[in-house]
């Protein structure tokens, strides 16, 4: 198209026919002030602040409403158009709250930039503010119209680009007009989709997210997406969920395979931390994510493949000790960034926890061993039954790095009397030998001790065993155990029996072997400055259960041969700079629960993620391990609305894992917080070059 | 609570609008007080704009608050260029024809009716003795027939007085509601925006106020003025 000529305060300019006098302007880093025109908002000239004079017209015009012409010579900045705007601020700074240092948009908001900007005042005017209680009634937001200067943004970011509809102006009883819930109704009335859009849009305090929904984050895409901010490897939630919603099981499955190499056990076991922050529990229950990535995982057909980036060989060889989560990720990514890696792993199965720790029927073993296939088919090397003595004579046979990802793999034996009869195990071990297949673990009587995730892992696993009696006894009140609710429950439905409250006093045994647990009761428990447990005991509680197996859970830590020569800090933890390089080396590095002690395999996931990146620089690459396994699907801004979205329950998933239908019924309970990441942000005054 | 009905004048003529602005104005143009006027005026188109653009939503709204804080004796120095320059912003820079054709007669009545703009906010005075805050009611004594009428129809009971008595108004407590007025069959209560004439200072008997020995005995001249 043939571009035209226009003139803007004395800056001459060559345009797209069709473009706004606005657009022009602020296109050529030009500034004309303006509050109801937003980039992805159609235009409706409201706030009078973008009006020019154009020579000739005579007329006031507002720019951007007004389409430039061939030959146009325009003014913005006359004394007559700068007075204008001075008194239209003043309308509506009249009719706005006069203190911004309380609002929280104080810095952040466009009308205060505006203020500045036009240097206006309202002492000439009479107030006009109409007082209203601050309406928090909706799950998610804040809606302050004392501080509305109803440009109406939010009412055509709700209409037009969302579709929604939620919101307009309305009349008050004084026959006032403010912008409001289509009919004074609530939100919920009005079928809201709670995208935010119309407070990403809004440009004073009127609109904001409620306090806590959203976690400060420098990374302003993180922020508004709490479920990827909260997943230690940012796996894009909102864009997987999309594609399943979408019948695109192969890109979604593409989209968490950017972030993780172990998304069906992630299906199976993952922590879903993600979970907790969704935004959509405020309305009724979060989105179950992790259902939906197993159902993604099931549908793998591994298209993905042909876009797994991999760059040219390095020559560089890395050793990788421990094929757990972290340290399998971290050989994956090293070996995509060219460099030749070996895990040696000292058990007969590579997996670490995925394959020795957690039990089978909670993650089944194919799984697994389809993503560590996967891991080797990418061309690492895993060498099992093969532990390390010496890193020197490992560093010898020519590796240029070591990652220690070696997990916390050694239980604690509480220092008790009897803790070391021949039935006495620790849960590790207990755990390594139910998944490797030893068999007479158990006898009838199994008494677990601990009461945390894999005390319910120990205990529903002797239930499998064929125990018939398995108690778990625990410090704690039956609230303040750390295992999670889900676990606790199926543990209680398969017969575990719970003793909350209980200190360990003794095993007592006879010869070799512990025939039961001396307890006595706690009524409360506290823990002095230096840390030390500090019981306040019933009286005359004391009282044995009787046990043929004894099964220590109460943690574990990494275990670190001396020889190694390693420093290690409190809990045994590898003593490491950033998290990832070993304090006074430069050829080692560390990763996963031997960092940072137990946490989850997604947590590992992402220690690999990093350990593989770092090491990536220091073998001279840019470490840049980010894959993009699918093509962009731009998400369609518009929602449309929908009866009954907000009153949809989280579907429990109750038969193994979702159906085609149900994945799409639950997908389409996601509030897609991240489309408000693609809502531009508006410039302000201070961002142009000619002012 | 479902929200009333606005007026969505960008899809109306301008003829639809000029009718509809013209009929509100007709209804008003007998007030003889121009600051009242535009008070009435303002605060019934406020109420019918359809509220999306500033200058129309806030600027007929910021008319009817200014006015009405004149008429109440709130006046300040510079009211009236604001008026001036919100009405003329109006008629030149409104999206819709409504809001400039309000802007035009708000302009044109504080152009013509300046001097009495200034004098409710400088002199707070009401020549048309409309704005009740700068008028008195007072019982013209030679007029007064002591009927009681007045003092009965008085809801604050602002009037001393009885039967056969020049009955006084206590202009602290009236309202200004005008109730005596109509009330009063020889036609006795009067106004004024100015200074209230010599009056007895006690209700006497009807026919014993002589204007002559009042004016010497019981009041000297003074100039009421309310500020307040």
């Amino acid at each position: 198209m043939e571009k035209i000529s226009i003139t803007i305060d004395g800056y001459s300019l060559e345009v797209d026919p069709g473009k706004s006098i606005l657009n022009a302007a602020l296109e050529a880093d030009l500034y004309i002030p303006h509050l109801c025109h937003h980039p992805d908002l159609p235009d409706v000239g409201e706030c009078r602040l973008c009006v020019v004079e154009i020579e000739g017209g005579g007329e006031i015009r507002t720019s951007c409403k007004t389409q430039v012409e061939d030959g146009m010579v325009i003014h913005t900045k006359t004394e007559k158009l700068n007075a204008m705007r001075r008194l239209s601020m003043e309308l509506m700074l009249a009719n706005h709250v006069d203190d911004c240092t309380t609002c929280p948009k104080y810095l952040k908001c466009e009308l205060q930039s505006l203020i500045q900007y036009l240097e206006v005042s309202t002492s000439r005017l009479r107030r006009t503010l109409n007082s209203v209680p601050v309406n928090t009634s909706n799950p998610l937001f804040v809606r302050d119209l004392n501080r509305c200067v109803s440009c109406g943004r939010c009412v055509r970011a709700c209409k037009e680009l969302r579709g929604v509809d939620v919101l307009d102006y309305q009349m008050t009883e004084d026959d006032r007009v403010m912008v409001d819930i289509k009919n004074h109704h609530s939100m919920e009335e009005e079928h809201c989709r709670f995208c935010g859009a119309c407070v990403e849009v809004c440009p004073t305090g009127a609109l904001q997210d409620k306090e806590g929904v959203l976690k400060p984050n420098l990374n302003w895409d993180l922020e508004l997406v709490p479920c990827k901010a909260e997943c230690p490897a940012h796996t894009d939630v909102p864009r997987y969920i999309r594609a399943i919603k979408e019948g695109r099981y192969q890109d979604a499955i593409a989209i968490i395979r950017e972030k993780a190499p172990f998304p069906h056990s992630l299906g199976y076991v993952c922590m879903a931390f993600c979970e907790s922050v969704c935004r959509r529990k405020e309305i009724n229950q979060s989105l179950s994510i992790r259902e939906l990535k197993k159902f993604a995982a099931d549908k793998d057909e591994g298209l993905w493949r042909e876009r797994a980036n991999f760059k040219p060989k390095t020559g560089k060889r890395v050793a990788v000790i421990g094929s757990g989560p972290a340290g399998l990720t971290a050989a994956y990514y090293l070996t995509k960034l060219g460099h030749e890696v070996t895990v040696f792993e000292r058990l007969p199965v590579a997996g670490g926890m995925l394959t020795t720790g957690i039990p089978k029927y909670r993650l089944p073993r194919e799984a697994v061993q389809e993503e560590i296939s996967e891991i080797i088919r990418a061309g690492v090397t895993i060498l099992t039954n093969t532990p390390i003595e010496s890193l020197t004579d490992l560093k010898a046979k020519g590796f240029d790095k070591i990652l220690l990802a070696v997990g916390a793999g050694k239980g604690n034996r509480l220092p008790i009397e009897g803790a070391d009869y021949n039935n006495v195990y620790e849960n590790i071990d207990f755990l390594k030998g139910v998944s490797l297949g030893s068999s007479e673990l158990v006898g009838d009587r199994v008494v677990v001790l601990g009461g945390g995730n894999v005390a319910f892992d120990c205990a529903r696993s002797a239930i499998r065993l064929g125990a018939k009696e398995v108690v778990i006894a625990c410090l704690e009140t039956r609230e303040a155990m750390t295992a999670s609710e889900d676990e606790i429950l199926e543990g209680l439905k398969e017969g575990v029996k719970l003793l909350n409250g209980r200190t360990f006093l003794r095993i007592e045994g006879l010869n070799d072997k512990g025939t039961g647990v001396r307890c006595q009761e706690v009524s409360s428990f506290t823990f002095d400055e230096s840390g030390k447990l500090q019981l306040i005991l019933k009286p005359d509680s004391e009282h044995v259960i009787k046990a043929d197996t004894i099964i220590f859970a109460a943690g574990q830590k990494p275990e670190i041969p001396q020889d190694w020569d390693v420093p290690v800090k409190r809990g045994n933890l590898i003593a490491t700079e950033n998290e990832i390089k070993v304090i006074g080396r430069n050829d080692l590095f560390a990763a996963g629960d031997a960092v940072y002690g137990t946490h989850s395999v997604i947590q590992a996931i992402a220690a690999g993620r990093k350990a593989a990146s770092v090491i990536g620089q220091e073998l001279n690459g840019d470490g840049d391990i980010e894959d993009k396994l699918t093509n962009d699907v731009i998400p369609s801004q518009y929602l449309g609305r929908e009866e009954g979205f907000l009153e949809a329950n989280r579907n429990e998933c109750m038969d193994d894992c979702y159906n085609d239908s149900s994945a799409c019924g639950e997908a389409g309970r996601c509030l897609q917080c991240d489309l408000r990441t693609q809502i531009t942000r508006p410039k302000l005054w201070i961002h142009y070059k000619i002012k | 609570m479902i929200g009333k009905e606005r007026d969505r004048w960008k899809e109306k003529s301008v003829d639809q609008i000029k009718d509809f602005i013209s009929n509100v104005y007709e209804g008003e143009v007998k007030n003889p007080c121009p600051v009242d006027r535009l008070k009435a005026l303002s605060d019934t188109l406020r109420r019918k704009s359809c509220g999306e653009c500033v200058i129309c939503r806030e600027g007929i709204l910021q008319l009817s608050v200014l006015t009405e804080s004149i008429t109440l004796g709130s006046g300040r120095d510079g009211d009236i260029d604001v008026i001036s320059e919100i009405s003329e912003d109006m008629s030149i820079g409104s999206a819709c024809d409504y809001g400039r054709e309000v802007g035009r007669i708000a302009k044109k009545i504080i152009d013509d009716e300046r001097e009495q703009f200034e004098r409710h906010i400088k002199r707070k005075r009401c020549d048309a003795l409309v704005c009740k805050k700068f008028i008195t009611y007072y019982v013209a004594p030679e007029t007064c027939n002591g009927c009681n009428q007045c003092l009965e129809t008085c809801e604050p009971r602002s009037i001393r007085g009885g039967e056969g008595l020049i009955h006084i108004i206590n202009p602290d407590s009236c309202t200004r509601c005008g109730d005596c007025v109509m009330a009063c069959k020889p036609g006795a209560i009067l106004k004024t925006s100015a200074s209230v004439p010599n009056l007895p200072k006690e209700p006497v008997p009807v026919g014993s106020a002589q204007l002559d020995s009042i004016q010497g005995s019981l009041m000297s001249q003074k100039r009421r003025r309310r500020s307040e």
